[in-house]
């Protein structure tokens, strides 16, 4: 499940407006609804919260922040590298909510993880093709980047739409750059 | 008889003109590579075939010799073979590429 969807899960208790989980620096990783303040309205709230929590927090402990305001709360709970904010009516049903975010914490921090070994992980050779497609073609990348398949094929599955890619350059774009093209592409999908 | 013959030149000369600015625009659309190569031929072809519908009319209204009039259309007869030829590549290559075209076997 992804963080948004986690995030969704928290925001159907009455009385809660949004969630975000944001970074040590303050930046935003998920946030649920996605038009939750305007960008720069939050990314200067979540510094200057970052800043006050972060002693309050152990990174990734059992702590929790709940800031009282007349017309509204915030809820922060602590992840792994990350903090998880609830925004709220002042009077909510905090056991549900702390029932739901004990639940939401735990998928977060799966979630999370995953997120960063996709980060971690080495692009994709479709990735690869289209940044090689992008540098040889420029403008005329458009038509061309089209004929990759979408999602994350094989180098076997992608053998022939290289072949394609390769016509398609020399009878419409230039032999030049159909012969560079072929080379690029064929290195990444040999993986060299 | 007479006003057939330049009746007939002059709607040949009307539509090749035509012709001629719809080759040169889609020469211009064309980006490059093999396609544009050939299209670029076609377009010079069409300008012979321009010049040799002008200078048709012209030669018969000056009662220029036969052989001077069987040399200018023998002339529009081969280089109009080499026009289909070309168009007949361009063809095969815009069907082998969408892989309409049957391979042959063996």
């Amino acid at each position: 499940m992804s963080a948004s969807a986690i995030l969704q899960e928290i925001n159907s208790i009455e009385g809660v407006a949004g969630s975000f989980v944001c970074d040590p620096a303050g930046r935003m990783i998920a946030r649920s609804p996605v038009s939750l303040f305007d960008d720069t309205a939050l990314a200067d709230a979540t510094r200057t919260l970052v800043e006050t929590a972060s002693p309050l927090l152990e990174d990734g402990g059992s702590g929790e922040l709940d800031l009282l305001y007349e017309d509204g709360r915030l809820v922060v709970r602590p992840l792994p590298g990350a903090l998880l904010c609830v925004l709220c009516v002042p009077r909510l049903n905090m056991a549900l909510l702390n029932l739901r975010t004990s639940m939401a914490l735990k998928a977060l921090r799966q979630a999370l993880a995953d997120d960063a070994a996709a980060r971690d992980r080495p692009a994709s050779p479709a990735t690869r093709m289209g940044v090689a497609i992008e540098e040889v073609l420029g403008d005329d990348a458009g038509k061309v980047l089209a004929m990759l398949p979408e999602g994350d094929p094989s180098p076997q599955e992608l053998g022939p739409t290289v072949r394609e890619i390769e016509r398609f350059t020399r009878l419409f774009i230039g032999r030049d750059q159909a012969d560079d093209l072929a080379d690029r592409l064929q290195s990444i999908l040999s993986g060299s | 008889m007479t006003y057939v013959t330049y009746g007939l030149a002059a709607l040949a000369i009307i539509l090749m003109a035509g012709d001629l600015i719809l080759a040169i625009r889609l020469r211009n659309a064309l980006r490059g590579g093999e396609v544009r190569e050939k299209w670029t031929m076609m377009t010079v072809l069409l300008v012979f075939f321009f010049s040799a519908y002008v200078a048709g009319p012209v030669f018969f209204f000056l009662d220029l010799p036969t052989k001077v009039m069987a040399i200018l259309t023998f002339a529009v007869f081969v280089m109009g073979a080499i026009f289909v030829r070309v168009a007949i590549s361009i063809i095969t290559d815009a069907l082998s590429f969408f892989e309409v075209l049957e391979k042959k076997r063996g």
